[in-house]
């Protein structure tokens, strides 16, 4: 039996309790330049996704990178430091309140009116404002989904919730995105 | 794919493109930016510093009698209605600088008839700023480097357009900067109370040691036929619900799973992996149940699934 060609992007990702004792794999602990730039754009993709403002991504991204790195001795050796940096910016990025002061000192920090990130599309717009619209944990679990078309493992790695959880969490956001959007979601 | 899914893929797809062309700055701040806290305490030791500022130069500039206008540096005469205590010299008022002893004593006019005009000295010089370290091409093994120079006392100083710098009340500052492989031009630009500005830069370098072997890979490593297992995701709400499980074994060999609501079997292919479909036709609603995957050497891997049919 041949796996199926999508699962070869996911093979890895083992979400189970192994029983047997298997000496974990050597692994390197890469440099903080390079994890910085390997992730940046993902990282500012999701914060933009989930906060909807250009200036408070890259905020937001660099507030998290800054955090990774003066914890690098520890996070890099982390099994996945790119979750870690992940769930700092997911947190971030929901939280309405917190959002707009930081906004408000991202725009005074960078002082110029054009960010670095180009505008999105009118239609992919209005979708992350819906996405943005659902509950916390559902709107990061379809972020995570779509935008790095991430594993439940991998999200729940993320988010730091069981499978379970974000299996539900990304059945109820999909559901009422679906109902917001007007569109079917027979999956 | 649903129609959802496409516009969600879509919208996915959008975000990439719009960060795609995003460049970092040369140089990212590191560890200027500490706790709110922080920053906050160096916005009050500022305002506290121009208070007693002001302050001094309130009483330095108070007129008395006897003394003898200050007509050395008259720049810009105009009548007082606003004033900037830094560059104010009023006529009747004293004088910083020492009389010289041979000038004449001038009595002071009537009160009534005084003038009230002011010599205003303008800013117009840019404010000091220089680079102490690192010197000009210093070559770093490691990625955070410590920029450090000196300016005005109470300028504002800006890192590579964006980052802003903590000046130190007598002027010195410094900030880590996160540089990059290659050649790496960190820039900065202070600012005077009267917008004055000065830039200056400098141009360092991150040394990065070749791989081995030219550069080359090493081979990858003969394939290990491990155990392995994972679960994929799109299927609990589904009537019967079902997971597909997939993963490596040992070629030939029989994965079994197993769970109270329904059970499959899978045989690995000759490349060692295998997946297999189960269906969980009356597992309960929203209640998380295990499934368990055994290979033939007896090891075990489990996942949670949970049904979301019926609800």
């Amino acid at each position: 039996m041949t796996a199926r060609p999508g699962h070869q992007a996911r093979r890895g990702t083992d979400g189970g309790t192994p029983t047997r004792s298997v000496p974990p794999p050597v692994r390197a602990v890469i440099s903080f330049e390079t994890f910085y730039e390997r992730e940046l754009r993902s990282v500012i993709g999701l914060a933009y996704a989930l906060s909807g403002s250009r200036v408070l991504a890259e905020d937001l991204a660099q507030d998290a990178f800054v955090a990774a790195h003066k914890n690098w001795d520890k996070i890099s050796r982390y099994d996945k430091p790119e979750a870690w940096v992940r769930r700092v910016v997911a947190n971030m990025s929901v939280s309405a309140f917190r959002r707009k002061v930081r906004e408000a000192r991202a725009i005074a920090r960078f002082g110029r009116p054009e960010p670095l990130i180009d505008r999105l599309p009118a239609e992919a717009d209005h979708f992350w404002r819906q996405v943005r619209g659902l509950p916390k944990r559902q709107a990061q679990a379809v972020a995570l989904h779509y935008l790095e078309d991430r594993s439940v493992a991998d999200i729940a790695a993320i988010l730091e919730c069981s499978e379970s959880t974000v299996r539900v969490h990304l059945h109820k956001g999909r559901k009422r995105l679906a109902e917001r959007m007007d569109v079917e979601d027979d999956a | 794919m649903t129609m959802l899914d496409e516009r969600a893929r879509s919208a996915a797809e959008a975000v990439h493109q719009s960060v795609a062309d995003y460049r970092p700055a040369t140089a990212m701040p590191v560890l200027v930016r500490r706790h709110t806290i922080w920053q906050g305490m160096q916005w009050a030791t500022a305002g506290i510093g121009a208070v007693v500022l002001i302050a001094l130069i309130a009483l330095v500039t108070a007129p008395t009698d006897g003394d003898v206008a200050d007509t050395t540096v008259p720049q810009v005469t105009t009548t007082v209605t606003t004033v900037t205590p830094t560059t104010i010299v009023e006529e009747q008022g004293p004088s910083r600088d020492p009389v010289p002893t041979t000038a004449p004593q001038v009595a002071p006019p009537p009160a009534a008839e005084a003038p009230t005009t002011t010599t205003v000295a303008a800013d117009l010089e840019a404010p000091l700023l220089q680079i102490i370290s690192p010197a000009p091409d210093s070559h770093f093994t490691t990625s955070l480097v410590t920029f450090a120079g000196r300016t005005e006392p109470g300028a504002t100083v800006i890192a590579s357009g964006r980052f802003p710098v903590t000046v130190a009340a007598d002027g010195t500052w410094s900030i880590d900067l996160v540089i990059f492989s290659g050649k790496n031009g960190a820039s900065f630009a202070a600012t005077d109370a009267a917008g004055n500005t000065s830039t200056a830069s400098v141009a360092v370098w991150l040394d990065v040691e070749e791989p081995k072997d030219g550069g080359k890979e090493e081979p990858p490593p003969p394939p290990e036929f491990t155990f392995s297992a994972s679960a994929t995701y799109g299927s609990c709400e589904l009537d019967p619900p079902y997971d597909v499980y997939y993963g490596t074994a040992k070629p030939g060999t029989t994965v079994a799973v197993s769970s109270p609501y329904g059970s499959g079997s899978a045989v690995a292919d000759a490349e060692g992996n295998w997946e297999a479909q189960v269906f969980f036709p009356s597992a309960p609603y929203n209640e998380t149940f295990l499934v368990t995957i055994t290979e033939h050497t007896g090891a075990k891997k489990k996942f949670e699934f949970v049904s979301l049919v019926g609800g």
